[in-house]
């Protein structure tokens, strides 16, 4: 296994611009995620890695070597495609040894490989079968398998997760998740999708319009977005953004007419002159109307989930999503109080930048700047 | 198996289509249907009704007259210039309608074997004779007075009688008195055309003349062969052969159709062909059709080449000949004799024609020397012999002399037998061997001596 | 509305006149009418004419399968058997090769690649008999083409048609020329029709460019190969206008294919049952071959 590195990627398809100086640091046996919504640049990025696209500037470093300009047989990475990619013309036993076949390892050798590994993906049944005789799930293992066999310096996988129903996907981002650690492989898996994101990744790495937005652990992601983007686009519900202005002379905050004292964090946001504010729906809390320090609004739509109640509220013309308790009910229109807890709040700079976090553990230090 | 069984087995136009759609239906032959389909049809508009109050001679019968006929050039002035000219002395509207050479073949002899009566008048090629008049299709011209006067030379007229006048008959035709079935319609004949700067005087009289002195035109540059003729298989080399073998002395079959062109004086004549002969053709011969023969003798490379009339009155076309006024015409080379090939279009009248008077009026119009003078000037061979001397006719197709002092010194149409083509085919393969090798012109007559004979004795001819 | 009303009507009326029950025969009966006329009855028209003896353009008598066996003891018939045989091998496989080569060069887009495509395709809208005229301006060895470039270097005119070997070798250049296009096209829209996946999967795989092609360029396109190579394959069987044009099946029987030998016995000589026969044993062999390439296709594919 062995380290990823990207340093000042760029890529121009046709004169348009979808990766712009992209530098990136994947370690040796950590689980990466590429994040991001569709069109970022996030494929383009793992297919650079692969090597099926050639940068336009940058360079590619794998387990320390240069492979910017070498074919992806050179550079001894698997790939898991979106659609699997098995070889429709070769039996399961074959398309998992294809990659042994292809280094020579001889027949008898490739055999017991194959059985190994289709064993311990629970598909040594199905060896003799044609890849389109098996279904979406099946397939996804084959992929998997021909993946993991030659046990290469690293795993791309490319939305390997898309095309399955969504109660088979959440099984298999656990299994995906257990086998990369099983096997301690450098991976980068893109997605689309936050909740995997959030819930295989090591580290990940959200992407929008060709630009990293944040390289962190997912926690860090949901905790301490760092930027509107990245909060709006991390986390289920997401986070809410309120515009605010400031009020120097109470040092506090004005949302929607009320008033939120700041204490020592003032200084920081009127120095920023923040102008947004942003906060999860599990640090606000519903209280009656007419309270002081809540913000007043009014019931738009309730949400039970069961466990939970998700409760949207119209402050001003922002809605607002607030967790409620199970069971919490309200007619449409009624009016309600929410209350912010001021030290669990982010504050967003005209730019968008986060430049006041939560107050709380876990906080990255400050970013040089 | 007699004739008469033979002749009562009707080969039916249905039967022919129905063979048609067969063989169509056989995975293999698309290729040839393609070929027979590819002309197309084609047919002549009606030449509308002239003014009536003709002129004397023939009978003013009205009504009108289907003429068919393969396509052509040579029949370019008799459709112009004779067929108006019948309309006008007869006021019978003629409708001329023409088809591709292998279509026409086909479609007449249906039409006769139907009964269909689409035409009233067949202008065939010679060698269709056999097989239209075995097949009783042509009406007998003697049952209505009409005779082979001493007016058309004798090679042209023998080819108007089945059973043939004289040589081998085919199986069934063995005895039966000739009948008269066909006139000549147009003379066409080989004639040597010749460089007169090169055979300066003259047409040179023996193919060893020939020889020499086209070997020294080459040598003093003024042409680039001696002699150019049509080597690739099948008919072209043996129309080409054909003068020589026969100069030489040689025929093709006996009277009981025993195969005799493997003789002494054929084996001689094959070898002269693909030796002595070739050496001063080009070097490629063996791949020259009638195309490249003619580009030879119009473009200033060849010394003489032997072709008929068609082709041979494009040597005063400033358009075609870049050799005008050096290009002369003369009786084809001799060693025993200089016996060209003659293949004449020849009319006979369908037996189902339904405008058979008419037809028979127009037999006797055309055989009128007055016709045959109109014939001569428009520019065709004619086919009786005063024609060829009117004096304006000469003097404006200077052909006319030659293609006479050709018939005179010796004439001769194809052996008459419906096999003749595949007879043709054997020995221009073998021959066409041998002439691309430059050698062995007499194992080549033995080789398809022997296949002919097996083809014949398989055809039933013995 | 007409729709949900008629059937049922209609369907009333039929049953009681009895219709109902014939209706779908008498609906079948153009069709069935048309296969009978069309392919059933000219072929037994055809078999029969093969056991007949033709004089004079008439059947005289039934010879039995006395043409069939005179086609096997006739040496000229086997000889255009095997000329066809060869030029159909070795013109469709130079075709398959070549067409296969281009199409995998060309397959990727791109304005210059479109124009060579465009220009690639121009020999087969050309008529038979055109091509056939046009090799023969290449080929003669007075006016022709290469007699002019080999006068320029100072050689002699080649006699190409005048030798055996080599007309037979320039009809299957002609028929290359005009018909690898046709394999190039089908084997063009093959590849563009091949998903990606599977290449790109192969390459990180570390499959290179001829393992690439032998391991999954090959076997994916497996069917349209065969499909184009039966295709052509029969087509070349037929062909007529180019060798008539070209060589006539000279010289001596070089060139004389089955159809040449085919035409000239059926219209030439007037040999109605033999060419017949000759005809039917071609399609036979034709049919088994086909067959043949059929099986190949479907044990394959699976």
């Amino acid at each position: 296994m062995a380290e990823i590195q990207l340093r000042g990627i760029e890529k121009l398809f046709d004169g348009v611009r979808v990766l712009e100086s992209l530098d990136l640091t994947v370690h040796d046996g950590e689980f990466v995620v590429l994040l991001g919504p569709s069109g970022c640049g996030k494929t383009t990025a793992l297919r650079i890695v692969a090597g099926l696209e050639t940068p336009t500037a940058g360079e590619v470093h794998i387990g320390g070597r240069d492979v910017t300009r070498l074919s992806p047989r050179e550079r001894d990475v698997a790939m898991v495609f979106q659609s699997y990619a098995l070889y429709p013309h070769m039996s399961v036993a074959d398309n998992i040894g294809y990659p042994l076949r292809i280094r020579g390892v001889p027949a008898p050798e490739r055999a017991r490989a194959v059985a190994r590994v289709a064993h311990s993906l629970e598909v040594g049944h199905l060896l003799n079968r044609k890849p389109r005789q098996l279904s979406g799930g099946q397939r996804q293992r084959i992929a998997l398998a021909r993946a993991i066999i030659r046990e290469p310096a690293a795993f791309l996988m490319d939305e390997p997760l898309s095309n399955l129903d969504a109660k088979l996907r959440v099984s298999m981002r656990g299994e995906i998740r257990r086998l990369q650690q099983r096997l301690d492989a450098t991976t980068v898996y893109v997605t689309h999708d936050q909740a995997e994101a959030m819930t295989m990744a090591d580290r990940v790495c959200l992407i929008s319009n060709g630009v990293i937005q944040q390289f962190a652990p997912p926690q860090e992601l949901f905790d301490f977005p760092a930027n509107r983007f990245v909060a709006g686009f991390v986390g289920n519900p997401p986070m809410n953004v309120l515009d605010i202005r400031l009020d120097p002379d109470r040092q506090a905050v004005v949302v929607a007419g009320a008033a939120i004292p700041l204490g020592d964090r003032y200084a920081a946001c009127a120095a920023a002159a923040v102008e947004q504010l942003g906060i999860r729906a599990r640090e606000l809390t519903l209280t009656a109307p007419d309270e002081p320090t809540t913000l007043p609004g009014s019931v738009y739509v309730v949400e039970p989930l069961g466990d939970e109640t998700y409760v949207e509220v119209l402050i001003g013309e922002t809605r607002v999503t607030v967790r409620a308790d199970r069971g919490w009910t309200a007619p449409l229109g009624a009016p309600v109080g929410v209350r912010i807890d001021p030290a669990n709040a982010c504050f967003f700079d005209p730019s968008g930048r986060t430049v006041v976090h939560r107050v709380g553990e876990g906080r990255p230090p400050p970013k040089e700047e | 198996m007699s004739e008469d069984d033979v002749l009562s087995r009707h080969f039916t136009r249905r039967d022919v289509l129905r063979l048609g759609v067969a063989i169509g239906g056989v995975a293999a032959t698309s290729a040839v249907l393609a070929a027979c389909g590819a002309g197309g049809s084609s047919a002549a508009p009606t030449l509308g009704p002239t003014a009536a109050g003709a002129t004397a001679g023939a009978t003013k019968a009205g009504g009108k007259l289907v003429i068919g006929a393969f396509e052509d050039g040579a029949l370019a002035p008799f459709k112009s210039t004779i067929l108006p000219m019948f309309q006008d002395a007869t006021g019978t509207t003629v409708e001329f309608l023409t088809e591709p050479y292998d279509s026409f073949f086909a479609k007449a002899f249906q039409d006769g074997q139907s009964k269909a009566g689409q035409y009233d008048i067949y202008i065939m090629d010679d060698p269709w004779i056999p097989q239209y008049a075995a097949a009783g299709i042509l009406e007998d011209l003697g049952q209505h007075g009409i005779t082979m006067d001493a007016d058309y030379p004798g090679p042209f007229a023998d080819l108007g009688f089945w059973p043939p006048r004289q040589g081998p008959r085919v199986k069934g035709f063995e005895s039966g008195d000739p009948k008269l079935i066909a006139l000549p319609t147009i003379g066409d004949l080989q004639t040597l055309t010749y460089r007169n700067d090169v055979f300066t005087s003259g047409a040179p009289a023996t193919w060893d003349d020939l020889v020499s002195q086209g070997k020294a035109g080459v040598t003093a540059g003024k042409v680039k062969y001696g002699f150019v003729f049509r080597g690739v298989k099948g008919n072209p080399i043996v129309t080409s052969f054909y003068p020589v073998f026969r100069s030489f002395g040689a025929d093709f079959f006996d009277d009981q159709w025993n195969v005799t062109f493997n003789s002494d004086k054929g084996k001689a004549a094959a070898d002269f062909f693909v030796g002595p002969l070739k050496a001063i053709a080009p070097p490629g011969v063996a791949e020259f059709d009638s195309d490249q023969e003619g580009a030879a003798i119009l473009g200033g490379d060849a010394a003489a080449i032997i072709q008929y009339s068609g082709n041979a009155i494009k040597s005063d076309d400033p358009a075609q000949s870049k050799v005008i006024g050096k290009l002369d015409f003369g009786v084809v080379p001799k060693r025993e004799a200089a016996i060209a090939q003659i293949g004449i279009f020849i009319h006979g009248v369908s037996a189902s024609a339904p405008n058979k008077d008419n037809a028979i009026a127009f037999m006797n119009w055309f055989a009128t020397n007055e016709v045959q003078t109109a014939l001569a000037r428009a520019g065709d061979l004619p086919v009786k012999t005063p024609a060829f001397t009117d004096s304006q006719a000469v003097t404006d197709h200077r052909l006319l002399p030659v293609a006479l002092a050709q018939l005179n010194a010796g004439a001769q149409a194809r052996p008459r037998t419906p096999d003749w083509s595949k007879v043709e085919s054997i020995i221009g393969t073998e021959l066409n061997v041998a002439l691309a090798a430059g050698s062995g012109g007499a194992a080549a007559m033995d080789r398809a001596a022997t296949q002919v004979k097996d083809y014949l004795t398989q055809q039933g001819y013995f | 509305m007409a729709a949900a009303t008629t059937p049922g009507t209609l369907g009333r009326t039929l049953r009681g006149a009895g219709l109902d029950r014939v209706l779908p025969y008498l609906m079948l009966g153009p069709a069935i009418f048309l296969v009978l006329g069309v392919v059933v009855y000219p072929l037994i028209e055809g078999l029969r004419s093969s056991t007949g003896f033709f004089r004079f353009g008439r059947m005289v008598r039934s010879v039995g399968l006395d043409n069939y066996r005179q086609a096997f003891a006739d040496p000229a018939f086997g000889e255009a058997l095997l000329t066809t045989a060869r030029f159909v091998f070795l013109a469709v496989t130079i075709e398959t090769v070549l067409g296969l080569g281009l199409a995998l060069l060309l397959a990727r887009e791109g304005r210059f690649v479109r124009r060579i495509r465009a220009t690639l395709i121009l020999p087969m809208i050309v008529t038979p008999v055109v091509v056939g005229i046009v090799f023969r301006l290449i080929y003669a060895s007075d006016v022709g083409m290469l007699a002019s470039v080999a006068h320029l270097f100072g050689l002699n005119s080649p006699q190409i048609l005048s030798n055996g070997d080599s007309a037979f070798w320039g009809l299957v250049i002609l028929d290359v020329w005009e018909w690898t296009p046709l394999l190039f096209l089908i084997l063009l829209a093959g590849i563009q029709s091949l998903p990606v996946e599977p290449f790109e999967a192969a390459r990180v795989d570390g499959a290179g460019a001829w393992r690439t092609f032998v391991d999954h360029t090959l076997p994916l396109l497996r069917p349209t190969i065969l499909v184009a190579v039966t295709l052509r394959a029969i087509e070349a069987l037929t062909t007529f206008d180019q060798v008539y044009v070209l060589t006539r099946g000279g010289p001596g029987t070089s060139t004389q294919l089955i159809s040449i030998y085919g035409y000239q016995t059926f219209f030439q000589f007037q040999q109605v049952g033999y060419a017949a026969a000759m005809l039917f044993i071609v399609a036979l062999v034709v049919i088994l071959a086909s067959g043949f390439a059929v099986g190949l296709m479907r044990s394959r594919g699976r």
